[in-house]
């Protein structure tokens, strides 16, 4: 199996238990007050994290990392 | 925050084969020309009281469980193939069949190689979408699309999509299925599907197994499938005004951040669903087929037993363990929140069963990491603009 360059390494870290109801309580009241045209100018990402703030989350997420991260 | 996480418990998809056979033969087809040979017994197209029967099971189904959505698919071999008596008569019992409060969402997946205006008025009667198998362009087609006598079927298929694309069907066009083929150039492919501008694309990893591996090709490597999807996946990341959803890659940046796929392809605790066949019998997914003759095969019909009762079965139940009908490879994995082992049939071994990783497990890593490493950079600088 090919190892994953370090960069990728350290996204597969992100992957595991941290939720986007996390993000909630760290960047404020509502995950949903997120506005993804913030986040990135990708049609395809504003999309998809739209999707996670309509129809809910569970398991791991990406976008909570950052914000606990930088907690 | 909504949540639209499947009712525990319950099956929400319910595939109907209105017709068992094909007038394509297509030379890579799971149903045809893999091991399960079961299609062979099926009448040609389903009859009315097992239309009847299936719809009031569905029906049955979603007022036990307060569903406040079914899918249906109308499926095959070609489900065209039934005439529009059939097909009209699926939709108005389905539609009939289900509670006030549960939305019936229809959609039909064929060839389009049958496909004029006289069905679209129908499903535009009944707001059902439609979505259309396309490998690409002309050569991908042929590769592998064409009639039992040789005939290619690509013109037959450009046709339908034009005039699935014209007004006022274009609101009913749903998208379109591809199968990889390693052959065929992929960012060719890609933008072959998008000239027919689909709401959705998605790409489909050939149905294969341990016991009977996709094709390879000594020059491209060990991971070939995600090699090929990386290229469209950077093309279509990059662009600025891309209006095609890919599911397969909607889907892996949904489970990402942190939400639920809507498909059996990816995640685990996938979305439950069954098969009616054209005789009424209940079976799991279509894609067991590829796996071994019966894989399928549950033993009940709707006839005889309720939706409840297939979700015992352990062919259905089993990938809607998510985590638990794993092994210990892919439960230890970093990436399991993400690829779900693979789809159920791709972990298949004879001898072993479904308990091993996907045959594409080294593909589906390295896509994902890709994925996730350009995801990742991109949160990371965006979030350092937050006020967190």
């Amino acid at each position: 199996m090919t190892e994953p360059a370090p960069d990728e390494a350290d996204a597969l870290v992100d992957l595991s238990g941290i939720t986007l109801e996390r993000i909630a309580r760290l960047c404020g009241p509502s995950a949903s007050g997120l506005d993804p045209d913030d986040i990135t100018d990708r049609p395809v990402l504003r999309r998809a994290v739209r999707r996670v703030q309509r129809e809910g989350e569970r398991g791991s997420g990406l976008l909570a990392f950052f914000c606990s991260h930088l907690r | 925050m909504s949540s639209a996480l499947p009712q525990t418990g319950s099956l929400r998809d319910f595939v109907f084969k209105v017709a068992s056979r094909c007038n394509l033969a297509c030379d890579y087809c799971y149903i045809y020309t893999g091991p399960d040979q079961t299609w062979r017994q099926r009448p040609r197209r389903m009859s009315p009281a097992t239309i009847d029967a299936a719809a009031m099971r569905i029906g049955q189904h979603a007022r036990a469980h307060r569903l406040d959505s079914v899918q249906v698919a109308l499926h095959g071999g070609e489900p065209l193939l039934a005439g529009p008596e059939v097909v009209e008569r699926v939709i108005v019992a389905v539609v009939d069949a289900v509670p006030p409060g549960t939305r019936a969402e229809l959609i039909l997946q064929t060839n389009g190689v049958l496909l004029d205006r006289a069905f679209l008025d129908l499903f535009a009667r009944y707001q059902v979408r439609i979505g259309i198998s396309l490998d690409g362009n002309r050569q991908a087609s042929d590769r592998h699309r064409s009639h039992a006598d040789g005939r290619t079927s690509y013109p037959e298929v450009v046709r339908a999509l034009h005039l699935l694309n014209s007004e006022p069907y274009r609101p009913l066009f749903a998208g379109v299925l591809c199968t990889i083929d390693l052959e065929n150039d992929p960012v060719e492919t890609y933008r072959a599907l998008l000239e027919f501008e689909p709401p959705t694309a998605d790409f489909l990893l050939p149905h294969a197994n341990w016991s009977r591996p996709p094709p390879r090709r000594p020059d491209l490597g060990s991971t070939p499938y995600a090699d090929w999807l990386i290229r469209i996946f950077d093309a279509w990341y990059d662009d600025p005004a891309a209006g095609t959803s890919i599911r397969f890659f909607d889907d892996m940046i949904q489970l990402m951040l942190g939400g639920v796929s809507a498909t059996e392809v990816l995640g685990a605790g996938v979305p439950g669903f069954a098969v009616i066949e054209t005789d009424g019998t209940i079976e799991a997914g279509d894609s067991l087929k590829s796996a071994y003759h019966g894989a399928a095969v549950t033993g009940l019909s709707v006839q005889a037993h309720s939706f409840d009762e297939a979700l015992e079965h352990p062919m259905i139940a089993g990938p809607r363990l998510g985590r638990d009908a794993l092994g210990p490879t892919c439960r230890s994995c970093p990436v399991v929140n993400v690829c779900g082992g693979g789809q159920f049939a791709h972990r298949y071994q004879a001898g072993a069963g479904f308990g091993n990783p996907s045959v594409y497990c080294a593909d589906l890593r390295r896509l994902i990491e890709h994925v996730a490493g350009r995801v990742h950079r991109d949160l990371s600088s965006a979030v350092s603009r937050q006020p967190c």
